[in-house]
């Protein structure tokens, strides 16, 4: 995985200097960017990262580059500086997703603080979804009976309801459930649970 | 008793008082040329009576002779001083009638003086006593005519040609009373004196002399006409004596005083008013010097070019200025004067009036300040308005220097930091500082209440000046500012904070009007341009709905708003900046949509710009 990233956007030059420093004295590698247009120019990051972005700009504000990137699917972690942080402004931001809101100037322990959590989440987010990745391709091998077998499995199913369910035999369940818990790469009920629910509520059906 | 002695004596007296009268007008008065040349007139015609009867008593032929070249000698007298009476009276005249007349009549006279000989007779060859009614005896000389008398003749002739003429021009400029009847009187008299005496010396009359009653009746119709004129200048002056007195009684009801200075004897005349206002004593004797001591020190170097001025040109003036009252207090005058003649003629005098205007002036002071009062109190509302902004826009700096501080502090404490490194930090700080600072030097030059200042501008900087204050507002309005200025402006006389405010007004209207209703582009474009060679234009031009009809005028007037929280003053004061710089504040709505807000302000261009045009 790639170093974590901390993204300055503020169309105040001396303000992203002086960020840019503050983020090299910390020992954080930071990229600065003059508007939000810029930003949705560079492209996603691949690795830990979190965008520090005010809010007050021309053209396109930070409120309106937070909105374009939900809607692309980015989801970056989104700490808010603003000179005035009115209190509508910062709800709507935070009820969008914004990490943080801090207002200027701040206290540089809090920011950097505050990046540092967001970039822990970020890192934590990314492993997530590599799990989830991990999860869903092992799902994925599993052909469609074993598949069923798996989701009576993880309902708590015993082998004979499930035998009942799918109108085997009770020896071929028991077959499939060994194939299901090796493909799985799980030794424990418990286990397949557990990645199940990391590869999310609604699983690519295989049925 | 021979009723001649006692006759000839009472015309020669009645000549000579004619005389004297007529002289003494003559040094004063008006029409002294007329007068003097009919005191002239006189003495000669009073002499000619003496003439006669020294002619009607005379003793031998040889003293006739002597008598009468002293008779032609004062007839000439009396034909030059009526010609010259009448050039001066009538105001007209054929000139070389005038000299042909009074010179044909010397060269007779010379002609005698030369050949020795007495006028009229060749020859006088005895005297014979003639006896008229009452028992009075004359002398009457018997004797060869001369031939000499023909050129005598001929002048009084045309000198009675030259009578006829200017009466008859006179008639045509209209003075047709004072022709008829002075022409008409000496035209007869000269033709009777001349007809008879001529009559006298041929012999066929046997009379003695009458010239001298001829000349009487003459002096009579002159003295007459000129009397008339006398009494005319009489009423004259006593009528100007009133309209003086009204004028005065005018001047005093209308708190006005007046004064005539004359300027080469230096004294000043002055009304009871105009003296209370300057302080002097109604007795006290005033000159140019103890007026100016009167005039506030400050005023006197503007009062004093004044009056210059008009000295110089023979006009007018009118200032207001100050005078210092005995009381210590101060008093605003307002004077106006004229100049009369001119300095080279002498004579020369200024003519005026002066009003205490000191409670106008001091509402007309209160009234300015009322508005420089509320100029203020609008130009902080206006801050006011933009103070979010303003906060941000000095949080800017603010945060930049805090943060680049901790970051140093960062770098000492994980001794990571280099020389270079510092100082590049420092110098950002500083620059930072500085930019906070003019963000609040901004501020405090509009919030700041003071004297307006009139200096020299460069309309674009104060056009800098705005945006530096407005850029955040902008953004908070969604609102793009774009700039058009012309590179090479003339300076405008004025004062930057309440021109700033103009401009931040018209700006700040922009933004709201663009709030209001949805628009694209959402911008405010500012344009600043060289409309003549005589002024400089500034316009706001917005992207919103436009004015409503009818609404460009009324929207400078107090208390008018569209804004459903404006006040409507904003405007109304932008409006008087402008108009106390001899300005024009407008409105219209701009083509493409939205409206367009303008001022023009007199351009001042110097002496080199209007050198090198």
């Amino acid at each position: 995985m790639n170093t974590p990233l901390v993204c300055v956007v503020d169309d105040e030059a001396s303000v992203r200097r002086s960020l840019v420093r503050l983020f090299r004295s910390a020992g954080l590698n930071s990229e600065a960017f003059a508007s939000a247009r810029a930003y949705l120019d560079r492209g996603a990051y691949n690795g830990p990262s979190c965008l520090v972005l005010d809010v007050r700009m021309p053209e396109l504000t930070g409120l309106d580059l937070q909105r374009a990137l939900i809607e692309t699917g980015r989801d970056e972690q989104v700490i808010f500086i603003t000179a005035n942080g009115d209190i509508p402004m910062c709800a709507r931001a935070m009820k969008a997703g914004a990490a943080d809101f801090l207002p200027k100037p701040f206290d540089d322990a809090e920011l950097l603080a505050a990046v540092e959590s967001a970039l822990f989440r970020s890192g934590q987010h990314r492993l997530n979804q590599a799990a989830q990745a991990d999860a869903c391709a092992r799902i994925a091998t599993l052909t469609p009976r074993e598949f069923q077998v798996f989701q009576g499995v993880i309902a708590g199913k015993l082998n004979k309801q499930i035998a009942a369910d799918l109108g085997t035999a009770l020896k071929t369940v028991k077959v499939q459930r060994g194939r299901v818990m090796e493909k799985m790469r799980v030794t424990s009920v418990a286990e397949l649970v557990q990645l199940s629910q990391k590869a999310g509520a609604a699983p690519p059906t295989g049925s | 008793m021979n009723w001649i002695n006692f006759l000839w004596p009472m015309v020669t007296g009645t000549c000579l008082t004619l005389a004297l009268i007529n002289l003494r007008l003559g040094f004063a008065g008006p029409m002294r040329a007329a007068h003097l040349f009919f005191s002239l007139n006189a003495f000669a015609v009073a002499f000619i009576s003496g003439v006669e009867l020294a002619l009607m008593h005379a003793a031998s032929p040889t003293q006739y002779g002597v008598v009468l070249f002293w008779g032609d000698l004062a007839t000439w007298i009396i034909l030059a001083s009526l010609t010259g009476f009448i050039w001066v009276f009538f105001g007209t005249g054929s000139r070389w009638l005038a000299l042909a007349g009074v010179g044909l009549h010397a060269v007779a006279l010379l002609s005698y003086i030369v050949r020795g000989t007495s006028p009229a007779y060749l020859e006088i060859t005895g005297l014979k006593t003639m006896k008229t009614f009452g028992g009075a005896t004359y002398q009457v000389a018997r004797g060869v005519p001369s031939p000499w008398n023909v050129v005598t003749y001929s002048a009084v002739l045309i000198v009675l040609l030259f009578v006829v003429d200017a009466s008859v021009r006179l008639y045509r400029q209209g003075a047709r009373r004072r022709a008829i009847f002075v022409g008409g009187s000496l035209t007869f008299f000269l033709l009777a004196a001349g007809v008879h005496s001529a009559l006298v010396e041929a012999g066929i009359v046997r009379t003695p002399y009458l010239i001298s009653w001829s000349y009487l009746a003459i002096l009579i119709a002159m003295g007459n006409e000129l009397t008339v004129d006398v009494c005319a200048a009489t009423k004259l002056s006593q009528r100007l004596r009133e309209s003086e007195e009204r004028m005065r009684l005018a001047a005093d009801a209308a708190n006005l005083g007046m004064w005539i200075w004359e300027i080469a004897g230096d004294d000043v005349w002055m009304t009871e008013k105009g003296r209370a206002l300057f302080g002097f004593k109604p007795e006290a004797s005033i000159d140019y010097a103890a007026i100016l001591d009167q005039v506030h020190p400050e005023d006197r170097a503007v009062r004093q070019a004044a009056i210059q001025q008009a000295l110089k040109t023979q006009g007018e003036y009118e200032m207001e200025y100050r005078v210092q009252s005995t009381d210590g207090g101060v008093r605003w005058v307002s004077a106006r004067g004229r100049c009369l003649g001119s300095a080279n003629g002498g004579g020369q005098k200024l003519l005026g009036v002066s009003m205490d205007v000191t409670e106008r002036k001091q509402a007309e002071m209160e009234a300015a300040q009322q508005r420089a009062e509320l100029g203020h109190l609008s130009r902080v509302a206006l801050v006011g308005e933009m103070a979010t902004s303003l906060a941000h826009e000095l949080n800017q700096p603010l945060t930049a220097i805090v943060t680049n501080a901790r970051a140093a502090q960062r770098f000492i404490a994980s001794g990571d930091l280099s020389p270079a490194d510092l100082n590049e930090i420092l110098a950002d700080i500083g620059a930072d500082g500085y930019r906070a600072s003019e963000v609040i030097r901004g501020i405090k030059g509009m919030v700041r209440r003071g004297e307006s200042e009139c200096h020299a501008l460069d309309l674009n900087l104060v056009i800098a000046n705005v945006l530096r204050l407005v850029r955040a507002d902008a953004i908070a309005h969604g609102c793009t500012l774009s700039t058009e200025l012309e590179p090479a402006l003339p300076p405008v006389l004025g004062d930057a904070v309440q021109l700033q405010q103009v401009l931040l007004n018209l700006i700040i209207n922009a933004f709201e009007a663009m709030r209001k209703t949805p628009c694209d582009p959402c911008r405010v474009e500012i344009t600043s341009r060289y409309v003549d060679a005589q002024s400089v234009e500034v316009s706001v031009r917005d992207f919103g709905p436009g004015l409503p009809a009818d609404a460009s005028t009324r929207v400078f007037k107090r208390f008018y708003s569209t804004k459903d929280d404006g006040m409507g003053v904003g405007l109304a004061i932008a409006l008087s900046i402008v108009e106390a710089h001899a300005g024009t504040l407008r409105a219209e709505n701009a083509e493409g949509g939205g409206a367009r807000f303008w001022f023009r302000v007199p351009a001042q261009i110097t002496p080199s710009v209007e050198e090198a045009a």
